[in-house]
């Protein structure tokens, strides 16, 4: 077989392409991702116009919320479950022990990892844009039909929050990724990413005294809030510095999972 | 070919392999054989770059495995771990591998057949028995039709079909000029596979040498005398090359002469034996004494 059987990076894309594309969880991760940020959406504009009760017998509960904000109701779950398919994608090698097959075959390490980002990157962020526009039209159309406010795409607003929240998803996953790999453990990194990375910020933002919170802005969920959220808060980073801060975080994570994923005994 | 040298791999406190140093030649099968623990994966592990040497090095036909630009054309390997996702069907498992060098599918489904899963391809990985996941693997390693076979336990969970077939498929891969190496625990397989003969225990090397000067030097020919007239046999006995130890008032041990001259000689002198019997030491005995100071696992004699 004097055939070329050199590696190359794109080779070991799509590598990592056939590996991610013949695993059942991807198409479930991503398609609950898919359904449950617009029905989300959808459920929320609903309760908001009094459609649907929220079964507190009170003012519908989404009530007094812009409409943006109303039909992404569904992106904190994308979020969880972006970031558990980042974990999925970077951890489970590990689980298996296929990684030192994969090492076997791809010795040198880091192009293994930008393989997996890029993949990662562009499965989520397809999916994500087509779940935030899904959420927005469906949404806006109920919202619509019940006389209520309503956004446009053309909005500025709008267009940053939809595209921020599809790049937040996708932002995660890759956290999620890098952090399977540094952690080597799919339920470690679970972990690491809900509680670390999406529950102990919000949750020191409401339990800490307010001088921290020039501090706590700088979390990457909260640096995050600037392109995800409609309303600007005063504790918030202005955009641009949360743009780059987020992405520092995404960075950062890669950098970590770099060094330990090249450094480490597979 | 492997060229080892100076390798030590420490973990923690625990040296696994201990400054070893050998070469695996090819167009031979080379077994490394040792007791659990011995070294034998933390060796292998260190050819391929999973594991870092702590000191020492390895060659990989000349170069360092990561710096080969077809790292599945110079090495294929079965390593202990299963290596594979359950949740994926064994040609997809393949076909993903296979994809980071571009090999294609047509020689996906020819190293299945080659193994013999073609027919539970399709099937998740993760019902396989222990010996369809060898298969598996074994496939995994001959995929990118390596210059060296390395495969860690390749009989571990195989039926004595499977046995058979992967003698046979070594000795092939040896006389195409490629280098085989295998490791086990069993002298008994390696006896009947291996050409050369690399003995590891505690991490460090205790032989290195062919196969059949191994079998020749732990074989010498020794030969139970029991006679009623053993003082007078024994001196007609130690002639030139032969050794007698005296065991008892009626027992010799002899060495270096054969059963047949001892009783000629005896019947010749009138001597009555009442037991004559040719003692060889097995090649698992001698592996057994070779390794018996470096196995760690003892197992208790006389468990309560
Ligand atoms: N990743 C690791 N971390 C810590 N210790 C290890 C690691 N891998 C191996 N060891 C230790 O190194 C020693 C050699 O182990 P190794 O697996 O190489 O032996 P082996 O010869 O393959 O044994 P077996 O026949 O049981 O497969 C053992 O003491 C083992 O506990
Ligand atoms: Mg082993």
């Amino acid at each position: 077989m004097s055939v070329d059987v050199d590696v190359t990076f794109p080779r070991i894309i799509r590598s990592e392409f056939i590996k991610l594309r013949t695993l059942r969880s991807t198409w479930i991760l991503l398609g609950s991702m898919l359904v449950l940020f617009i029905a989300f959406g959808a459920i929320a504009a609903l309760a908001t116009t009094g459609q649907i009760d929220d079964g507190r017998g009170g003012p519908p509960a989404a009530l007094g919320l812009d409409p943006v904000t109303t039909v992404l109701a569904g992106a904190g779950f994308a979020v969880l479950i972006m970031s558990v398919f980042g974990v999925l994608a970077g951890a489970r090698e590990y689980g298996s022990g296929m990684i030192r097959t994969t090492l076997a075959f791809v010795p040198k390490r880091l192009p293994v990892l930008w393989a997996k980002v890029l993949v990662l990157i562009g499965l989520v962020i397809p999916v994500a844009v087509l779940a935030a526009l899904g959420a927005f039209f469906l949404g806006m159309a109920v919202l619509t039909g019940a006389g209520e406010a309503t956004a446009s795409l053309s909005d500025p607003d709008a267009q940053r929050v939809l595209i921020g929240t599809a790049a937040y998803i996708t932002g995660l996953s890759v956290i999620g990724l890098a952090l399977g790999i540094a952690m080597r453990s799919m339920p470690g990194a679970i972990a690491t990413v809900i509680g670390g990375v999406l529950i102990l910020p919000a949750l020191l933002t409401v339990l800490l005294p307010e001088s921290w919170r020039s501090v706590l802005k700088y979390l990457p969920s909260n640096a995050a809030a600037p392109f995800t959220e409609v309303k600007v808060r005063a504790d918030m980073l202005a955009l641009t510095p949360g743009i780059i801060v987020f992405i520092a975080w995404v960075v950062a994570s890669l950098v970590v999972a770099g060094f330990l994923f090249a450094r480490r005994d597979a | 070919m492997i060229e080892v040298r100076n390798l030590t791999k420490q973990y923690g406190s625990v040296t696994a392999v201990d400054d070893i140093s050998f070469t695996v030649e090819p167009g031979k099968v080379t077994g490394f054989l040792g007791p659990n623990g011995a070294g034998k994966s933390t060796t292998m592990r260190m050819v391929l770059g999973l594991d870092r040497p702590t000191a020492g090095s390895v060659l990989v036909n000349g170069q360092n495995y990561r710096d080969t630009a077809a790292p599945v054309h110079e090495i294929g390997a079965l390593l202990e771990a299963k290596g594979f996702d359950k949740a994926r069907s064994a040609r997809n498992h393949l076909i993903a591998l296979a994809a980071s060098c571009g090999i294609g599918i047509t020689r996906v489904d020819e190293v299945l057949a080659m193994v013999g899963l073609n027919e539970v391809a399709r099937q998740k990985a993760g019902g396989f028995s222990l010996g369809m996941g060898q298969r598996l693997g074994i496939a995994v390693a001959l995929i990118g039709d390596p210059r060296i076979v390395m495969l860690d336990e390749p009989v571990n969970g195989l039926d004595p079909d499977g046995v058979l077939w992967i003698r046979h498929l070594l000795r092939e891969l040896a006389e195409e000029g490629r280098t085989v190496f295998l490791s086990s625990h069993l002298m008994s397989e390696m006896e009947l596979i291996a050409d050369q003969l690399i003995i590891i225990g505690r991490g460090k090397i205790l032989a290195d040498t062919t196969m059949s000067a191994f079998i020749d030097s732990w074989s010498t020919n020794r030969v139970r005398v029991v006679a009623p007239g053993i003082a007078d046999l024994e001196p007609l006995l130690s002639t030139g090359s032969t050794s007698i130890v005296i065991e008892s008032s009626d027992t010799l041990i002899c060495s270096g002469i054969d059963a047949a001259v001892i009783g000629q000689t005896a019947f010749a002198a009138g001597i009555i034996l009442h037991e004559l019997t040719p003692l060889s030491v097995s090649l698992e005995e001698a592996f057994m004494e070779l390794t018996k100071d470096s196995v760690q696992f003892h197992t208790g004699e006389n468990a309560a």
